[in-house]
């Protein structure tokens, strides 16, 4: 059998005519790939840890016969501080693996690569700079890998990467997630610890096939209520951040594992100190919906009727009424499978809601006030790693 | 310093002048050149029931293995770090190896009178000593000790030292941790940082001898 001896220098210049268009020569089917009768099996590229700083394409292009037979390139454990831009002629390739480089610039060219599925980046130090506005083209990219680098943004590329399923931003500066998720409806795992962010949009509800969300290592305070629509959730990593207490829609989520260490969590029952006095829009807007007066943008302009449509349901069941914009947060202690008391947030139209019963999540009811969850939801928290 | 295993499984400590003046290890290597040469000194010297825990620290110690010796028993998960049993000691030690991907850790925990022994066999991990609790009143743990771990370096605890968590701190790499309990236990006591309360709970494997067990 024969192996696949690379050509010399004498060889390749003319193999290899860039000029040439390379999908003119080959079909694009890989069953009639030429490399099967070149007896190359190998569709990996292996240069990983091997200590060099630069990326001689030349040898590359000599390594192997047809650059569309290689899917795989192992380049990582270097020190790159790029790759050519002729990276563009392995057209085949579907896993670029150039994590623990030195990369502070990617070629634009990377987003030609219309197979490309993975993209391992991880440990370089890119800044939001690095990377072209044109890799919002890799729409069949399903992996990216950018943990450990030097953004601050949240890539904007990537809410235009319509396949993506795992995105890995850990260990990075992002201080601002922008509210745009809503494109990202195939992501499964969300990586975002160890970061400096300090809010997390509304848009994340639209997250719908997500599974896995890191928040770890943050500056969080709190979660948006939208949270609760990630039916797909099963693991939730709170810890090291600021939480003092969480949002009760916590509890609608299906999760195996949650984790809140290292978060200033409230041990005692806190009544809430401050509460804004309504304005009287929010209290004329509260009496209409109570006792709802209806109403349409023929009597009233069409901002108040979107104003009155924003109501939020008060928290508490036994109370009818609704909130704008002025609420009373209470913290409510609720027992988690048994084990310990977390504190979740409410938010109730006024301060009084509170002395009535807390909020059921189902139909039966409850004497006692701290006790929330039935028998039927402690089972869907199996696993809580908690302070 | 050895010990017995008796009946409770209680601590007896004996003391000694030194570890090699006449006791059962005297004879065996302190160089464990595999995996599989661990385990075998790790059986030898559990022969009788004497344990001489100064030995145990300086094979786990020297031990340094390859990962193509760990493979076997390595398993990332998203949601949880794995346990998976390497050797049951025939009933005297458990041999276990733990894989925790990025920023996984554990709850704070006791050990159920048992020796624990931890080696850092890849990346670097981060163990926080706890006190006891006094149980007197609800209060948030007194934390008495940090240190990171690197690659190689082995740590000893006991639940008369007190309780740990342990940590994997980075959000980019992978930590593989390797486990000594003498003698075995299946569960043990979680502790709640805030609120000092405890709770039992049941250990599983993710893998028993390389054999997938039932997801629990």
């Amino acid at each position: 059998m024969a192996t696949a001896a690379l050509p010399t220098g004498d060889d390749y210049e003319g193999d290899y005519d860039f000029d040439d268009d390379f999908d003119d020569n080959f079909d694009d089917d890989e069953e009639d790939c030429i490399c099967s009768s070149q007896t190359i099996f190998n569709d990996t590229i292996d240069y990983s840890h091997r200590n060099i700083s630069k990326l001689d394409i030349n040898e590359l292009f000599a390594s192997t016969k047809n650059p569309n037979c290689i899917k795989n390139f192992q380049l990582n454990s270097n020190m790159l501080l790029s790759i050519p831009s002729e990276i563009e002629h392995f057209q085949s390739l579907t896993t670029i693996e150039l994590s623990n480089n030195q990369l502070v610039q990617l070629p634009s060219e990377l987003s030609l690569l219309k197979n490309l599925k993975n993209l391992y980046l991880k440990n370089n130090f890119l800044d939001d700079l690095a990377l072209p506005k044109e890799f919002e083209q890799l729409k069949q990219l399903e992996v990216i890998n950018l943990g450990g680098n030097r953004l601050k943004q949240f890539p904007y590329q990537l809410f235009q990467m319509f396949n993506l399923k795992e995105i890995y931003l850990g260990s990075n500066q992002i201080t601002f997630l922008p509210d745009l998720f809503h494109t990202l409806i195939k992501v499964e795992v969300l990586y975002l610890g160890g970061n400096q962010i300090g809010n997390v949009p509304d848009s994340i509800g639209y997250m719908r096939s997500l599974v896995v969300l890191n928040l770890s290592g943050n500056r969080l305070r709190t979660l948006p209520r939208s949270i609760s629509r990630l039916t797909r959730l099963k693991s939730l990593s709170l810890h090291n951040n600021q939480f003092s207490a969480l949002p009760p829609d916590i509890i609608r989520l299906d999760l195996q594992e949650l984790s809140l260490r290292n978060n200033p969590l409230v041990v005692r029952f806190v009544r809430d100190l401050t509460y804004d006095v309504p304005t009287l829009k929010e209290l004329t807007g509260r009496t209409i919906k109570f006792h709802k007066i209806p109403y349409d943008d023929r009597s009233i302009p069409k901002s108040l009727v979107e104003y009155l449509n924003s109501a939020k349901s008060c928290l508490n069941p036994k109370c009818k009424g609704v909130y704008f914009e002025s609420y009373h947060k209470n913290i409510k202690f609720v027992d988690f499978c048994g084990k310990f008391y977390l504190p979740l947030l409410q938010f109730l139209c006024t301060p009084a809601c509170t002395s009535a019963p807390t909020f059921q999540m189902t139909s039966s009811e409850s004497d006692d006030t701290e006790n929330i969850p039935t028998k039927d939801m402690t089972n869907k928290f199996k696993k809580v790693l908690l302070g | 310093m050895t010990e017995t295993l008796n009946k409770s499984n209680e601590i007896q400590l004996i003391h000694k002048k030194s570890f090699d003046d006449n006791n059962n290890t005297s004879y065996l290597s302190i160089q464990p050149n595999s995996l599989d040469e661990l385990i075998e000194l790790l059986h030898n010297a559990f022969s009788t029931n004497e344990i001489d825990i100064d030995y145990i620290y300086t094979i786990m110690n020297n031990y340094k293995g390859t990962i193509n010796e760990w493979l076997p028993y390595i398993k990332f998960q998203s949601d949880h770090y794995t346990r998976s049993l390497v050797d049951n000691g025939n009933g005297k030690f458990n041999l276990m190896i733990l894989c925790w991907a990025e920023n996984q850790g554990s709850s704070i925990h006791d050990h159920t009178n048992s020796h624990c022994f931890l080696k850092c066999l890849q990346g670097t991990l981060i163990e926080t000593r706890y006190a006891w609790p006094t149980f007197e009143k609800t209060e948030s743990m007194h934390i008495f000790n940090r240190v990171e771990l690197t690659e190689g370096q082995v740590t000893y605890i006991n639940d008369s030292i007190g309780l740990h968590r342990i940590e994997n701190p980075s959000h980019t790499e992978k930590v593989i941790t390797l486990h000594l309990y003498i003698p075995p236990f299946d569960h043990c006591n979680i502790f709640n940082e805030h609120t000092s309360c405890m709770n039992e709970i049941k250990m599983i494997f993710h893998s028993i001898r390389e054999q997938l067990t039932r997801n629990e």
